[in-house]
């Protein structure tokens, strides 16, 4: 193969996996698995009864829907007959109204709600809320294709259940994810943002806010919550790469311009909801969801575009401490390509590699290129500690004892000194 | 240059060596605990249903299926959905997988054999040509800008015309960037049948590339690709 053409296809794959990374799918697929596992409920057996008894039919009805695919269809509960696309829907003053859709999706609203169906296909239907908060259970199957409309926003739904609510007085929208996640653009976004399990989006052309659930329960809170620092080994003092200020190493506490708007915009303090713009104060404050979801409003992508270099990484250590590692590595790529002189996205990524992958290979190689492009870095001796614990978790004896050979001739009194003679000479 | 994801067929030891017992530990993350550090101990809680062990097999593996679908695939608005089956296959075939530590190689053969059928059904629908059903992104699909944008496009629509096998293959060696062996071991098939394999996809690819403008220009020029 033409080596041009290899470097053009790497590009083309480096291309699509950032792409595919973007788009941030974790979430999403947690979401998916867990609503097909609150829908298992059949025991097998049975299961493969409904299979086979089923199965003649499914081969008669498989020539009509290759020929023809059905639109879905919904039913208003205690209504006879299928509901009709673009007829009013209001629920009565002291009870909510139930649609329940052909693909097993439903939709209630609550009293005084208005809303219709504004189209059906068969890969989902378009909703279109008057006034009111919808709550939505979308099913997930393949190529499902939901929307809401609410004024001029889109939220666009795969598998998912949330509540969507449109004030027509104040033309604002608010979007409370219960489960999966929803894309919503419109005014007051500067470019589509996706609202995940446990958030809470409140929009209108003024602006928007990204937080969370009042419900949110505790228990979901604590699973989401922030990475601890890593400390280092044997009770050594390792860099943390905390965000500025607060656990900074020595090397790096030397203000910097951008250091020390953070640090007025943290003694300042910062009341109220998050909102765009104002992400570094929340990460100042410690909050990294809630500032990982303002930088988010703020327009992620295009931060990391424009963000100069201290602020990129300090965007880099909100998401990783947010537990986001896809934007950390997007954030710290970002600083590594805009900024090549900056050595902490590289140890980040190692981090990221080594913590929260527990793709220890990985690890070791972005921790042998800090070496290789910071040889006296501030962070060379914990990166060159980390190779060795990196090469040992892969299993790769072999270059864990060079990496620990090196180790010792650099820093024979360093934090990992022992696990290095350890691995020179089991 | 590191490797971004240090992907391996043989996959990194998840059981820690004897030194690496050693090794200083950091402590536990609440969000990514060290639970089921071991795929061992993964397999056995997915085998009863354990949902954090779903959880954490998702957070461990997303990224490396994630990876061989968007190179099989490309820039494609269905890439979550098959990301999905993959991991419905992997739970509903986990009580049959006899070795745990073969886990991170059945996943990616499970991933290639997905794709592969993405692949081949959507060949099938195009055929039935008045269902059409063109794939309409359910999401805003961001693609990339300028060159690298139509490299992209070029290169998908000339893999478009191959065998789904030799896409496969190729889209594993060369976009995946993944090595012989481990595309082999993905695939399913001996190291021979992957060199042949890719040996045809290979001239497929060179010769359309060679009659298809965009990237005919971008070799004849051959200076590095612009940023997307």
């Amino acid at each position: 193969m033409n080596a041009e053409l290899e470097s053009v296809l790497a590009e083309v794959g480096r291309t699509v996996q950032a792409e595919a990374r973007r788009r941030q799918l974790v979430p999403e697929i947690q979401a998916r698995l867990a609503h097909l596992e609150s829908r298992r409920v059949r025991p097998r057996a049975l299961r493969w009864s409904f299979a086979l008894g089923g199965a003649g039919l499914c081969a008669a009805a498989a020539a009509i829907l290759i020929l023809r695919p059905h639109p879905l269809s919904f039913a208003i509960a205690g209504v006879a007959g299928s509901g009709q696309v673009g007829a009013s829907l209001v629920a009565p003053g002291a009870r909510p109204l139930e649609l329940h859709f052909s693909d097993g999706s439903a939709v209630t609203l609550p009293p005084r709600a208005e809303a219709h169906v504004d189209a059906l296909d068969g890969r989902g239907a378009t909703l279109a809320i008057e006034d009111g908060t919808l709550e939505v259970s979308v099913v997930h199957r393949a190529r499902t294709h939901w929307q809401v409309r609410a004024g001029s926003y889109r939220i666009q739904v795969t598998g998912t259940r949330f509540a969507a609510g449109w004030d027509r007085r104040s033309q604002s929208l608010t979007v409370d994810m219960h489960e999966g996640s929803v894309l919503v653009s419109g005014p007051g976004l500067k470019e589509p943002v996706r609202v995940v399990t446990g958030q809470r989006l409140q929009a209108n052309a003024g602006g928007a806010n990204l937080g969370f659930e009042a419900s949110h329960d505790i228990a979901a809170r604590e699973e989401m919550a922030p990475l601890p620092d890593l400390s280092g080994p044997e009770g050594a003092q390792a860099p943390t790469l905390a965000p500025a200020p607060i656990d900074l190493p020595a090397a790096e506490r030397s203000p910097s311009p951008t250091h020390a708007r953070h640090v007025e915009a943290m003694a300042a303090g910062h009341a109220g909801p998050p909102s765009a713009g104002d992400w570094r104060i929340q990460a100042g404050r410690a909050e990294y969801r809630e500032a990982l979801a303002a930088a988010v409003l703020e327009g992620w992508r295009a931060e990391c575009a424009r963000l100069g270099a201290d602020d990129l990484v300090l965007l880099g250590d909100v998401a990783r401490l947010a537990g986001d590692l896809n934007r950390a590595e997007e954030a710290y790529r970002s600083a590594r390509r805009r900024f090549p002189e900056a050595d902490r996205p590289t140890f980040a990524l190692g981090l990221i590699a080594f913590e929260g992958r527990h793709d220890y290979r990985a690890a070791g190689d972005w921790f042998a290129g800090y070496l290789r492009s910071f040889p006296r870095g501030p962070l060379a001796r914990e990166a060159a500690g980390r190779l060795i614990e990196s090469r040992l978790k892969a299993g790769d004896d072999g270059q864990a004892r060079e990496a620990a050979s090196s180790y010792l001739r650099a820093f024979p009194d360093g934090p990992h000194a022992a696990l290095a003679r350890r691995t020179v000479s089991p | 240059m590191p490797s971004p994801t240090g992907l391996r067929a043989d996959g990194a030891k998840r059981s820690p060596t004897p030194a690496a017992t050693d090794a200083p530990k950091s402590p536990p993350s609440p969000t990514l605990a060290p639970a089921f550090a071991d795929d061992g101990e993964l397999v056995a809680a997915l085998r009863v249903g354990d949902s954090r062990a779903r959880m954490i097999l998702v957070e461990r593996y997303e990224p490396l299926v994630e990876r061989l679908v968007a190179g099989a695939l490309g820039i494609d608005a269905e890439i979550a959905d098959v990301i999905q089956d993959v991991f419905v296959a992997v739970l509903e075939g986990i009580r049959n997988l006899k070795d745990a530590s073969a886990l991170r190689s059945w996943i990616a053969t499970l991933a290639v054999f997905t794709a592969r059928g993405r692949i081949r059904r959507r060949r099938r629908w195009r055929w039935i040509r008045f269902v059409a059903p063109e794939d309409v992104p359910e999401v805003p699909v961001a693609a990339p800008q300028g060159e690298t944008r139509e490299a992209v496009r070029a290169t998908y629509s000339i893999l478009a015309g191959f065998p789904a096998d030799e896409r496969i293959a190729f889209s594993l060696r060369f976009i995946s960037e993944m090595q012989l062996t481990e595309v082999a071991s993905a695939c399913s098939v001996s190291l021979a049948t992957i060199k042949r394999r890719l040996a045809r996809a290979e001239r497929r690819f060179v010769e359309a590339a060679g009659a298809h403008p965009a990237l005919n220009e971008r070799l004849a020029r051959g200076g590095r690709w612009g940023e997307s």
